[in-house]
């Protein structure tokens, strides 16, 4: 009786103290928040009053008036042994203009996604965020992850709505407001593989010939012969025949939510992938490679990126999403400088995966979303700053000749190859591997794409939540395997669709019907 | 009055406890507070973690229904009980075997060596193991598939496609990894038995099959009733290193590699929505509090005082 009552007491006094830690946590925080809300209204005001000035030639005056602040960016791609160099020099001009300082996060691009959930839920101090619409762009928005840039980018965007295609910040909008500025870079897309053009001339292969992807096969096979030790076509999750960007598929939003539209097509159908008779064939077709021993054979399960496994020198061909030039820009990255082709293998589409297919978004963590606009806007304008971050130093990583740079031997140290994900990319210098006029190239691939029908919509997912949480879970287990060619065609994806449908594809697909018709409705 | 006498009585005992009850207090109860998560929607407008917690909408129970949803509740159900099931009799019996027979070693070197050697995987990280694992079972290059199979004369094995292979291959992992701390955990019960026991049989002509059956063991059962009792608390929660490094994420095993853990995690990756996560947390929870309840009642019916409460 007495030890009950001594338990009771201790267990008492454990809830007091446990809720009063709590609530010292809370008030601290909760002081913390309001001071910054009245802060920021006040340097609002000071920059609105110099703003006028700094626009032309006084931005030293602008700067001294900001406070020094830290940005964080996070982008997906491979760590560079020299950036702490390039943030350097950054960080020194970023003084000037906006006495600003960064710190850059690339996260490897195979823990992209899970590495950004856990930050986002987590609430790290970010101020910056690539994201996409294949990249869980609206489930972040939806969560409130992002801030609405609307008052953002009228006070510190000026000029990205100057000089951005209007139809990009139109295309990435979410109930009508945007969350992130898109790159200014292609509009439109295309498919097709990357292969070792200086392999392909030894062996005498006539790559002019390979127009579907049932022409590779005589192609791979020679390869195949000639090189035993090489892997004909290196695939893996999200990078294969079946990905979004090589079958034309449109997801109407995330790309992990089934039901999809072709993007090249007048269909306004939403269906299953497992329905939709482009999938299911590419799916034969890989399966026939694999057995043929053109492919991978640890693609269900690698965790090496493609580009990667290109970089390591025994692999002949990668499925890419294309633009002019991305087999020279990709030699850059690689180290295989003139020894990379492309082939587009679909047709040129745009649709919102374009217009909102790389954007930086501001995180609703971040303490300074003034200045992570100023900076987004820097990237957008600043030529120096723009290719100082995706070339490195000048005459320390590239040479400069007016618009075409040479890479050093030092350019090893930092290529992260992601000049398409920050700002503008027509302030790029072109490479001297590259076509000299590639940026009149790019203006002409952006004429004349078919225009998905599903172009400015997003698919809203909170009503089928539980299905698609419970379907996210099944796809793990059957997508990458079936579209990388490592388990048999029929049997596998008659499992696969089963299991879907008991767990709610239908439910799914029919609500993103329904949202889509509507959308169409009101247009 | 009692309680200053109490005080000053045991102060310094109090002290003593007092990191480890600060310990226990701001990692195990403190975030208990999170369970709330699991019944609401989360969402992020504001910085401060607690505000958003305050904002963010009540939805009941709508978060659970994911769990049951599915055809794979009963696959992963299944697969975390029976694969804990197993591992707690293995990390029984194996590691209590391997501790009598270290104790029995004369050589004292020979056996700190071993105990050294056998205790090494423990401390290496699932990632680590994964890799290990990896290089042993990798389709071209793997050991297994390089050199040892062709010694037998058997043709190379798609490892992380054999789905009938998942069911030993990971036992034995996570015996590997695992035996060396359970084993030196059950070595440190067996030097506390006093000697004399081992005297007093010696004299009564007892052989050292006899002195394990007889001594060593009943006199260790309190340990491994304990070790058991808590490892049947944690039936619910899968080895997450084990079950998502070790196969890869290669989604042909799943019918056999697939836990409550993973199945959590991948829908967390999936969805980044800590609601759904919170609520399988919470799930788990109970369901291990529940059996270590009932397990602690049926140990008592048994024998009173090895009851763990």
């Amino acid at each position: 009786m007495v030890k009950a009552k001594k338990s009771a007491l201790l267990l008492m006094v454990l809830a007091l103290t446990s809720s009063m830690a709590l609530a010292a946590c809370g008030s601290k925080d909760d002081d913390k928040e309001t001071k910054t809300d009245t802060t920021t209204p006040a340097t609002t005001t000071t920059d609105d009053s110099t703003k006028t000035d700094d626009k032309k030639d006084d931005a030293a005056g602008a700067a001294s008036d900001l406070k020094p602040y830290k940005l964080v960016m996070v982008y997906p791609g491979g760590a560079q042994p020299d950036e702490a160099k390039i943030e350097d020099a950054m960080n020194k001009y970023l003084t000037e203009k906006i006495n600003a300082t960064i710190d850059l996060q690339p996260i490897d691009w195979t823990a992209w996604e899970d590495k950004v959930n856990l930050m986002i839920a987590s609430r790290d101090p970010v101020d910056i965020f690539f994201t996409a619409q294949w990249t869980k762009y609206a489930v972040n928005v939806a969560k409130n992850a992002f801030l609405d840039l609307a008052p953002y980018l009228d006070k510190y965007g000026q000029d990205i709505k100057t000089e951005l295609d209007p139809a990009y910040l139109e295309g990435s909008k979410i109930d009508g407001k945007n969350y992130g500025v898109p790159t200014n870079k292609e509009l439109a897309a295309q498919g097709g593989i990357v292969y070792r053009k200086d392999w392909a001339d030894e062996l005498g292969i006539d790559m002019s010939a390979v127009k579907t992807i049932q022409d590779l096969d005589a192609v791979f096979a020679k390869v195949k012969a000639a090189k035993p030790e090489v892997t004909p076509l290196y695939l893996l999750k999200g990078e294969n025949f079946d990905a979004h960007y090589f079958g034309n598929f449109d997801a109407l939003g995330d790309t992990s939510i089934p039901g999809i539209i072709l993007k090249d097509s007048t269909e306004t159908t939403v269906k299953a992938s497992y329905d939709t008779q482009r999938y299911v064939d590419t799916l034969k077709i890989t399966r026939d490679f694999f057995n043929k021993g053109y492919i991978n054979s640890d693609a269900a399960t690698t965790t090496t990126m493609n580009t990667d496994a290109l970089k390591a020198g025994n692999v002949f061909a990668i499925t890419s999403s294309l633009k002019p030039g991305k087999d020279a820009e990709l030699a850059a990255s690689t180290g295989l400088v003139g020894k990379l082709a492309q082939i587009e293998l679909n047709e040129k589409t745009v649709s919102t995966s374009e217009t909102s297919g790389s954007m930086l978004a501001i995180s609703t963590t971040s303490g300074d979303p003034d200045r992570a606009m100023m900076f987004i806007n820097l990237l957008h304008t600043d030529k120096y700053l723009n290719n100082l971050l995706n070339f490195g130093i000048e005459g320390d990583h590239f040479n400069r000749d007016g618009e075409i740079i040479t890479p050093t031997d030092n350019a090893k140290n930092y290529s992260p190859g992601a000049a398409w994900m920050f700002g503008n990319q027509f302030l790029n210098y072109v490479l001297n591997s590259e076509a000299p006029d590639k940026w009149d190239q790019f203006k002409k691939f952006n004429e004349g794409p078919k225009v998905s029908p599903g172009l400015g919509f997003v698919f809203d997912s909170e009503p089928v939540k539980a299905e698609v949480s419970a379907i996210v879970n099944i796809d793990r287990q059957y997508q990458v395997a079936l579209e990388t060619g490592s388990v048999d065609v029929d049997s596998v994806l008659a499992e696969y669709k089963d299991k879907l449908i008991k767990a709610g594809v239908e439910k799914v697909i029919a609500e993103k019907q329904k949202q889509f018709d509507a959308f169409l409705a009101s247009k | 009055m009692a309680l200053t006498r109490n005080l000053r009585k045991y102060g310094m005992f109090y002290l003593m406890l007092l990191p480890g009850f600060l310990i226990l207090l701001v990692n195990n109860y403190i975030p208990m507070l999170g369970v709330v998560i699991a019944f609401k929607e989360m969402t992020y407008p504001h910085a401060n973690i607690i505000m958003n917690f305050i904002d963010s909408k009540w939805v009941g129970f709508e978060n659970f229904k994911y769990l049951f949803k599915t055809s794979d509740a009963w696959v992963i159900t299944r697969n975390t009980l029976l694969y804990n099931s197993l591992f707690i009799v293995l990390n029984l019996v194996i590691p209590v075997a391997f501790a009598i027979m270290l104790n029995e070693l004369r050589n004292k070197y020979l056996a700190r060596f071993h105990q050294s050697i056998i205790f090494m995987p423990y401390i290496l990280s699932w990632v680590v193991v994964s890799y290990l694992v990896y290089g042993l079972l990798h389709d071209k290059n793997g050991f297994v598939n390089t050199t040892l199979l062709p010694f037998f004369g058997i043709d190379p094995v798609q490892w992380y496609f054999k789905i009938h292979a998942w069911p030993f291959i990971l036992p034995i992992v996570n015996t590997v990894k695992n035996v060396g701390y359970y084993m030196v955990l059950y070595l440190a019960a067996i030097i506390g038995i006093d000697d004399e026991y081992y005297e007093a049989a010696t004299i009564d002509g007892a052989g050292k099959w006899q002195q394990i059956l007889k001594i060593t063991l009943p006199l260790l059962m309190p340990v491994i009733i304990i070790m058991t009792l808590l490892q049947i608390g944690q039936i619910f929660r899968a080895d997450f290193g084990l079950f998502y490094q070790v196969p890869k994420e290669s989604g042909v095993l799943f019918p056999v590699t697939n836990v409550i853990d993973t199945y959590v995690y991948r829908t967390f990756l999936a969805m980044g929505d800590s609601g759904l996560s919170s609520a399988a947390g919470l799930y788990q929870s109970t369901v291990g509090f529940v059996l270590v309840f009932l397990s602690n009642w049926f140990v008592r019916r048994i024998d009173k005082d090895s009851a763990l409460f």
